[in-house]
């Protein structure tokens, strides 16, 4: 063979290169994904993309730490009824009335309201076209993407009170950035998407679907609502709806138990789960509250005025009701505590009180029941019938109904042994301030979303109208000399979100 | 057209071996010769060649050589840094040849972009490093052994881990995104290099300007480094054997309370705040006294063995090496381990015509994993840290348990690290296989065709098996439980290029034209469970489900990427003086749509040998060539299909999953939504860079060097992107969401002295300087935050338009408070406190904006973690069979945020803290001890920013050369041993662990979050050649 032969095939074999290689060498196809236009097909896709929007409970990130360590904090550090462990950065600055606008909590809490948000507007978007499937089991999953929507926007309203309303999902990355609505807009479309939530809901579900929200769920949220918008006369009708649907648990501490969770006191939960088959739903919140005695973090203390309004909570023979007992962990000879060994122990204050650093400490959620390891999946409860009784008792009060009010928060103390209330004894005026700073944080104290959201919502009503600062004050709540009135009461709009977003403008004082 | 191409070849190779079997005629004489330089000492690896003709051997140590050659031949010696010399052969008589020092590196070539160039020609910024000086400092890595040798080219030790890899940045952060440069090995792109054996590089070229680096368009933003490894040399089969040994101990310089020290201050801390510390501080006579770091860190030995055999004759020539490196690792059960094995050959066919190169390598990755916890955005503290933050208090072992290991007392907390670490085994092992063919064929009229092709098979394995203990409900493993994950990755290159070297009088020309493909593709599997049967079982098959507690699951990932190019250069010069150089590339990408696949780089520069002009009169100026260059690369790093609207769905991942269901472990629904949004307007980052040079050689090039100068300006940076958590999208998008500008200059010089009988010895220095800019982020008010010390909290660095980087960004301290009526006095015009929480004792914050509050606002920006200046200094010297070497380097003017001090602080394990403020101790810096901390003396603040900048005797080398008729005796060729140290002092203001532990994270750097601290060792080799 000549050289030159080789040369020009050489030559060929460069110049075809140059010119026939074609661009189909850079079409690859994505072979780990779905997209867009292959999903929304099947009624699977409908409940995988609902399933979706209720991950969003949980935090925008799947991650239990993000929301126990930074959403919770954010929402239960400024509340009169804790104290934090000042050692711990967690939600440290927001307890101490310092947060600037960098903090991470509440920007934890704005993402994953709006990741809820977002996903459950694609579900209102797209589920309706999926037509596989029944109009009816379409229209329910619709109502519950909306009772979602409703939820979120309810955090964002009460911790920021001025939010963007985004009820489309946005796929142009050009169009993201939207302005603030009116807090009046948000409170109405979070109504109109309750009571469509509500004709879209089913009683009840299926053993194997509990946990998603019911049509009890809609209205008793949707009475809460009214309760918050002081719409006296609708929140009463609408909690009445449900009265008597429900049932308190027989025993207060029945309502942390992980093993009777989703009972029939429970209206809506956010759900956990110690199931590690698939991804891991478990949390540490059984720690937080634990003293470092027992191999808790300590994270969070009853504040000395909680104590004190805990132990005015006794039976007809002055002893400690149910559930002085069943959520703080104190120095009484009955007071006890599990341990986090496996198996766990029931400890006694006495056997551990000298290796304690604080006299009290919560013990809600701390059961070691559902547990992965020493990580539970203990449902955290949104709502519950308990809850229910003391707002239509407050309503009830605000509607000059005073003796169907105390039956009503009789109802709740009897059931913990705690004496009931005489009507004849109190006044309006005294049975509200009873509500307010007894009944609700001797009940409720330290769970999840209420005695914040509480005191905001008496600051910025109009019925009985109570600054912050006087009650944090009045409640030695540490730090409150930094409390500013008409800057604490929201939390800034993250400082990350506005420097994305120049149509948003902070709050006052931020 | 791929296949085709085989073919072709496969019959190239059939064909000429025809011509390997033909022999030409047996020459007659055999020369024997030996090689020295004036002083009379003997020059090795010259080339002796017989002129116009292929036959060659090159010098041992010694500097003898034998050759047979044709008789009357004419013999060339040549020799890098002597002068060429011809002899004319009239007898078979035994020659001694003297070489006359050069004026050294004209002549030298050096490795560019798909060719060579010589040194004279080049008129962009490339930085040759000297391959004898990183012979001389033994080391597993290229990253480390480049540390210092050129000048442009920062290396950060990165971590004191031993399987770690150095940071590497040419010419400082040139991006957001991607600023790690391309390693192209044997003309092959490849990502990294880690899997190189330093042992077996011939030559490294970095080239940092965009003139330079354009050839390889997309790839290039981050600079280019240019790797060819060895190949066999002509002559005999020769044997080299090296090795060294080292001892490796941790740099422990930050001092640990003990048991009674920590319990006075944590009473103290827990008194000055009114309370009363927990009771295990209360009693000294009570609980272990522990020294966690003792038993957590060992003192380390590295070894490493190369031996290596080279030949070559007229047709072909070859070198196998193989080299073994082991490092025992300075944490208990850890510990890397690696093999490579390389064999370079060289055919030559078709009457020399046509040279076939190929190359096979092969490494073997054996390595006991520690992780550290580098990075961006939510990172911790690291494992290092949390064993320094152990309590005393806990004992370690406990002979009743059935591991031997000590639980600790429930009030001492969870947790034993010895223990943790001993019960869990991490391993990796990975193969990594290469295979190069280049083949280049000379046609005719100074044409040439090369075609390459690399391939690169990646195995990884890694597993993770740990056994069932209980150190308290944090450190619990209920079962043993086994993970595994296998990948495989396979790259495949190839380049045509078409070569024309021409001379037409005094124009010199010169051009290339080359088409090349690239395609990356990873698949990978991962599996595992947390119920294991038994313990003894080490294989997956033995995982159970034994209740909704234990899971087994299984991950996977199947993904690729191509790219596409064509590109060129030409080269002009007229008469060797006026130099002119163009290239052109352009990349087709599949990360990016269709619409934006497709983007063109380009460059020119020109140069001016100024030296040569005949007006050019000052005879101590051997060289000086001014040299100007600009162009545009880019930077296509980013992960395939953002261009597409995803769906997510994870089993595994608990992101979209939620539990249904009426038991109490509510069994998992696996959801999927959008959670990222497309991006189909994404396209190309590009970096245009200026640079201007001047290289110089001075006193018949005795000191030469080079100076340059550059800015580059990086636009439509590729970097995930903020954006409005409002949409429901908490994914950042990838999008060209920013412009940043770099700014810097360089300098290398080097001085040689060489004197007859005499000390021999040279020096270089090597100095640069960058600072970049931000000049778009985003929208107008964008910026980034991030450099957080504690997990999601205390973010230390803001980058934003304008600033450089990664700034810090801290609140200013001023001092303690001394007492009370300062407090009071420090208030703003309403007459609010400015620091309500303060006590005396406590640190005083600036309201920096004095707007009567201190918050966010007031704080200010406090420089950044690249260093100002970055140098290195390298020093060798000979006298008579001794040699000498020395290697400084230093950073100035880069701050760390001592995130680990804090830490330590925090929880009270600091020594400084018996230095706390106190009334009765009242001048000292150290804020006053408290366990609530209202005061908030721990936020970010200048109080833990620290100047890094240092200066390190890196590299200490004493060596002795025995005498060649001791060695003779031997039956050996040459034989040298050395000792050194390295590390050995570290001048520094920084109290962290190193001053050169650098955070990988682009937004992180120089956030020290405690990593693991870096050895000093002590080294002992010896290199031996049969």
């Amino acid at each position: 063979m000549k050289s030159t032969h080789i040369i020009i095939r050489t030559l060929l074999v460069f110049i075809t290169c140059l010119f026939a290689c074609s661009d189909d060498y850079l079409q690859l196809e994505d072979k780990q994904n779905l997209t867009e236009q292959t999903f929304w097909t099947t009624r699977q896709h409908a409940l995988q993309g609902i399933t979706a929007t209720y991950a969003a409970l949980q935090g925008h990130d799947g991650s239990k730490w993000t929301f126990f360590e930074e959403i919770y904090t954010s929402l239960a550090y400024k509340g009169d009824d804790l104290d934090n462990n000042k050692n711990e950065p967690y939600g440290k600055n927001i307890a101490s009335f310092s947060n600037g606008t960098e903090d991470t909590g509440p920007w934890n809490l704005w993402a994953s309201c709006y990741a809820g948000i977002g996903r459950a507007n694609q579900v209102i978007e797209k589920v309706p076209t999926i037509s596989v499937m029944p109009a009816e089991e379409r229209n329910q999953i619709v109502g519950e993407a909306k009772f979602l929507r409703a939820y979120q926007y309810f955090l964002l309203v009460n911790g920021f009170e001025h939010v963007p309303l985004v009820l489309k999902f946005e796929k142009n990355i050009n169009n993201l950035q939207v302005s603030q609505s009116s807090p009046e807009e948000v409170w109405a479309q979070i109504e109109k998407d309750l009571q469509d939530a509500e004709q879209a809901l089913p009683a009840s579900y299926p053993d194997e679907m509990k946990g998603r929200a019911t049509q009890g769920a809609a209205k008793a949220f949707l009475g809460k609502v009214y309760l918050f918008r002081e719409k006296w006369a609708q929140a009463e009708a609408k909690f009445k709806e449900i009265y008597g649907q429900y049932s308190l648990n027989p025993e207060f501490e029945n309502n942390f138990d992980s093993r009777l969770e989703n009972g029939p006191e429970s209206i809506f939960e956010i759900q956990f789960s110690g199931d590690r088959t698939l991804s891991d739903e478990r949390h540490p919140f059984n720690f937080e509250v634990r003293p470092y005695a027992v191999d808790g973090w300590e994270l969070i203390y009853p504040s000395d005025w909680l104590v004190a309004e805990m132990k005015k909570d006794t039976t007809v023979a002055g002893q400690f009701s149910k559930r002085v007992y069943g959520s703080i962990f104190f120095n009484d000879p009955q007071s006890e505590i599990w341990d986090l060994n496996i198996p766990a122990k029931l400890v006694k204050y006495s056997s551990v009180a000298v290796d304690l650093n604080r006299p009290n400490y919560f013990k809600k959620y701390a059961y070691p029941y559902d547990r992965g390891g020493a990580y539970t999946g203990a449902n955290v409860s949104v709502i519950r019938y308990a809850d229910v009784l003391l707002m239509l008792a407050e309503t009830l009060n605000e509607n000059n109904k005073l003796a169907e009010a105390v039956d009503r928060i009789n109802e709740v103390r009897a059931r913990s042994g705690t004496a009931p209330l005489k009507a004849s004894a109190l006044n309006k005026d005294q049975l509200r301030d009873l509500i307010r700073h007894h009944e609700r944080p001797v009940e409720l104290a330290m769970e999840w979303c209420i005695r914040w959201f509480d005191l905001v919502r008496w600051a910025r009503g109009t019925t009985g109208k109570q600054a912050i600062k006087a009650t944090l004050t009045a409640h030695n709540k540490p730090f409150a000399a930094n409390y500013v009135e008409d800057k604490h009461l929201r939390f800034p709009i993250p400082g990350k979100e506005i420097a994305v977003n120049p149509q948003l403008k902070q709050n006052t004082g931020y | 057209m791929f296949r085709y191409t085989i073919f072709l070849f496969l019959g190239l190779l059939l064909m000429s071996l025809g011509n390997l079997l033909a022999h030409p005629p047996l020459p007659d004489w055999v020369i024997r010769g030996t090689v020295t330089d004036v002083a009379g000492l003997p020059i090795k690896d010259a080339n002796v060649t017989v002129k116009n003709n292929n036959l060659g051997t090159s010098t041992d140590a010694e500097g003898h050589f034998s050759l047979k050659v044709p008789e009357n031949s004419t013999l060339v010696i040549s020799s890098t840094g002597y002068k060429t010399l011809e002899q004319k052969l009239s007898n078979a008589e035994p020659l001694f040849i003297v070489l006359e020092s050069a004026v050294v590196g004209l002549d030298e070539f050096v490795v560019v972009g798909y060719g060579t160039q010589r040194k004279s020609d080049v008129t962009s910024a490339i930085s040759n490093v000297n391959v004898k000086n990183l012979e001389k400092q033994p080391a597993a890595n290229i990253g480390t052994l480049l540390q210092g040798q050129a000048p442009g080219v920062i290396v950060s030790t990165g971590s004191g881990n031993p399987a770690g890899n150095p940071v590497v940045l040419v010419r400082g952060m040139n991006s957001i995104n991607n600023d790690r440069p391309l390693y192209v090995v044997d003309g092959i792109p490849l990502g990294y290099v880690n899997d190189l054996n330093p042992s077996d590089i011939e030559s490294v070229n970095i080239l940092k300007d965009a003139s330079a680096a354009t050839i390889y368009g997309a790839q290039a933003a981050g600079g280019v480094i240019l790797i060819t490894t060895k190949k066999g040399k002509s002559g005999e089969p020769r044997i080299n054997y090296n090795s060294y040994v080292s001892t490796h101990s941790l740099n422990q310089n930050i001092d640990l309370l003990d048991k009674a020290q920590m319990n006075q201050v944590v009473k103290a801390a827990f008194a000055n705040d009114g309370g009363t510390a927990p009771p295990f501080y209360l009693d000294d006579s009570k609980y272990a006294n522990t020294n966690w770091r003792d038993a957590y860190f060992k003192n380390g030995v590295e070894q490493k063995h190369d031996i290596d055999v080279s030949a070559g004759g007229e047709k072909m020539n070859y070198r196998i090496s193989w080299g073994h490196w082991e490092h025992t690792g300075t944490i208990i059960n850890s510990g890397s381990k690696r093999d490579n094995l390389r064999l370079n050959s060289e055919i030559k066919l078709l009457k020399n015509r046509l040279k076939v190169s190929p190359i096979l390598a092969y490494t073997r990755f054996n390595n006991k994993d520690f992780g550290d916890v580098l990075g961006d955005g939510n990172a911790g503290f690291s494992n290092i840290m949390n064993v320094y933050a152990t309590l005393p208090h806990k004992s370690i072992y406990d002979p009743a348990t059935a591991n031997g290991y000590a639980k600790p007392e429930s009030i001492l907390g969870s947790g034993n690290p010895v223990g943790e670490r001993n019960l869990s085994t991490n391993r990796t092992i990975d193969d990594y296989f290469q295979a190069n063919l280049s083949a280049e064929l000379n046609l005719f009229a100074g044409l040439s065709y090369t075609f390459s092709l690399g391939k690169t098979i990646q195995n990884t394995f890694g597993y993770s098996q740990t056994a069932a203990y209980d150190f308290g409900p944090q450190s619990l493993v209920e079962n043993p439980s086994r993970f595994e994950s296998r990948g495989r990755s396979e790259y495949l290159v190839f380049n045509h290029l078409l070569n024309y070297d021409q001379k037409f009088g005094q124009h010199n020309l010169k051009a290339l034209a080359g088409f090349s493909r690239q395609k990356d593709h990873f698949q990978g599997t991962s599996g595992g469970g947390n119920h294991l049967s038994s313990p003894l079982i080490e294989a997956l098959s033995g995982l159970i489900v034994d209740g909704t507690a234990d899971f087994i699951r299984a991950g996977g990932w199947n993904v690729s990427n191509t790219l596409q190019s064509y590109f060129g250069r030409l080269n002009y010069n007229y008469n060797d003086k006026y130099y002119l150089q163009g290239s052109v590339r352009r990349d087709g990408s599949s990360r990016f749509g269709s619409e934006n696949r497709y983007g063109t780089f380009y460059s020119a520069s020109a140069g001016w040998a100024l030296h040569r002009e005949s007006f050019f009169k000052a005879a101590w100026i051997s060289e000086l060539k001014p040299r100007v260059s600009y162009g545009i690369v880019g930077n296509q790093n980013i992960s395939n299909f953002q261009y597409l609207a995803k769906i997510y769905i994870r089993s595994n991942d608990p992101l979209l999953n939620y539990p249904f269901g009426s038991s109490a472990s509510q069994s998992v629904a696996v959801g999927a939504a959008a959670i990222a949004l497309a991006n189909d307007n994404i396209k190309w980052e590009q970096t245009a860079t200026f640079n201007a040079g001047l290289s110089f050689g001075l006193l018949e090039n005795k000191l030469t060097g080079s100076f340059d100068f550059f800015r580059s300006n990086t636009s439509d940076m590729l970097a995930e992107t903020p954006i409005p958590t409002s949409s429901g999208i908490t994914f950042l998008p990838i999008t060209n969401v920013a412009d940043m500008q770099n700014t810097g200059w360089e300098l290398t010089t080097t001085y040689r002295k060489s004197s007859t009988g005499g000390i021999n010895f040279d020096v270089t220095a090597n100095l640069s300087h960058s600072q970049n800019k931000i000049i778009r982020l985003g929208y107008e008010e964008g910026n980034i935050v991030d450099g957080f010390v504690d997990f999601n909290n205390r973010a230390t660095t803001l980058t934003q338009k304008g600033l450089p980087l990664a700034s810090f960004n801290l609140f200013q301290t001023a001092g303690l408070f001394s007492s009370q009526a300062e407090i009071d006095a420090y208030k703003n015009k309403d007459g609010d406190l400015l620091q309500p929480d303060a006590k005396p004792g406590d640190l005083r914050f600036v309201d920096v904006n004095q707007d009567g509050a201190l918050d966010d606002s007031d704080k200010v920006i406090m420089g950044n973690a690249l260093p100002s200046l970055d140098f290195g200094l390298t020093f060798n010297a000979s006298y008579k069979n001794f040699d000498f070497s020395l290697f400084l380097n230093g950073k100035q003017g880069q701050k760390m945020y001592n995130g680990a001090r804090m830490f330590l602080y925090r929880q009270f394990r600091s020594t400084e803290l018996l230095n706390a403020w106190t009334s009765a101790n009242a001048s000292s810096e150290v804020f006053r001890l408290s366990n609530d901390d209202l005061n908030q003396n721990l936020r970010v603040s200048d109080y833990f920013l620290e100047d890094a900048s240092f200066v390190r005797l890196r590299n200490l080398q004493l060596g002795y050369t025995f005498p060649q008729k001791l060695v003779g005796k031997m039956a050996l060729s040459k034989l040298r041993v050395y000792a050194g140290a390295f590390n050995l002092l570290t001048f520094t203001k920084y109290q962290g662990f190193d001053p050169d532990l650098s955070n990988n994270g682009i937004f992180s750097r120089g956030v020290d979050r405690g990593f693991y601290p870096l050895s000093k060792s002590f080294i002992a080799g010896i290199n031996v050649g049969f």
